[in-house]
């Protein structure tokens, strides 16, 4: 793994996870921490741009190893949110198109059928045919 | 590192003759949160969440909201620093 993209340091009890925010946006980065709540205290520290530290302790005593698993889940979910945040920005425009398309597809049908209406009603006798109207020649 | 963030100032001094305990004990946690990844709303709306385990008082300057917190209910002492946290967290993601 390249050093500059993720950095653990460990205390006792609780590691520090340094990301580099160009890689993991910050939209991923609270989805990443709040899958976690529930297993450990998490904390956001540092600096959007530059670097991000997430502060995370184990809910309990946890042995070094244990919480060296608990980076690595943390980093596995990080980059699970990650791609998940650049599809969904990827997918954002053929999304809205879909819904859109759902939404209006799901109109009353008297709101639908107001543009045939329309067509139907002639007043000017345009839509009848020249046989209709001036007979044969 | 991390202890500068985790920071917890416990003031912890005996008050003689104080309800004829001598050995009460008189804590403060200060949290300080970072302006670029936690909001005023969130640290609000997690303060009225537990505000029955605590006496919250909020200050703020340019880069930091600071959250005292005293009067600490005993049963929640050693959990509400990181409780509290996490719940703000929670809240910044919805």
């Amino acid at each position: 793994m390249p050093k500059n993209n993720i950095k653990t340091q460990k205390a006792k009890n609780q590691l520090t996870i340094l990301l580099n925010p160009k890689l993991y946006p910050l939209e991923a980065i609270y989805s990443a921490c709040y899958v976690f709540i529930d297993r450990a205290y998490l904390f956001l520290d540092g600096d959007p741009k530059k670097e991000v530290k997430v502060f995370i302790k184990g809910k309990g005593n946890l042995t070094p190893k244990k919480l060296e698993a608990l980076a690595g889940e943390f980093e596995n979910e990080l980059l699970n949110c990650a791609l998940r945040a650049a599809i969904a920005k990827n997918t954002k425009k053929v999304r809205e198109t879909i819904v859109e398309r759902a939404l209006f597809s799901a109109l009353p049908h008297e709101e639908a059928s107001q543009d045939e209406e329309q067509i139907e009603d002639d007043p000017l006798g345009i839509a009848v045919p020249w046989e209709e109207k001036y007979g044969k020649k | 590192m991390g202890r500068e963030v985790w920071e917890e100032i416990n003031f912890q001094f005996s008050i003689l003759n104080f309800q004829s305990n001598p050995n009460f004990q008189f804590s403060i946690v200060v949290i300080n949160f970072n302006k670029k990844f936690y909001n005023l709303k969130s640290i609000q709306k997690a303060i009225k969440a537990f505000h029955g385990l605590a006496d919250f008082k909020i200050s703020q300057n340019k880069k930091t909201i600071t959250v005292n917190l005293e009067n600490i209910n005993p049963e929640a002492k050693s959990a509400i620093k990181d409780e509290f946290c996490n719940y703000v967290l929670g809240l910044m993601k919805q």
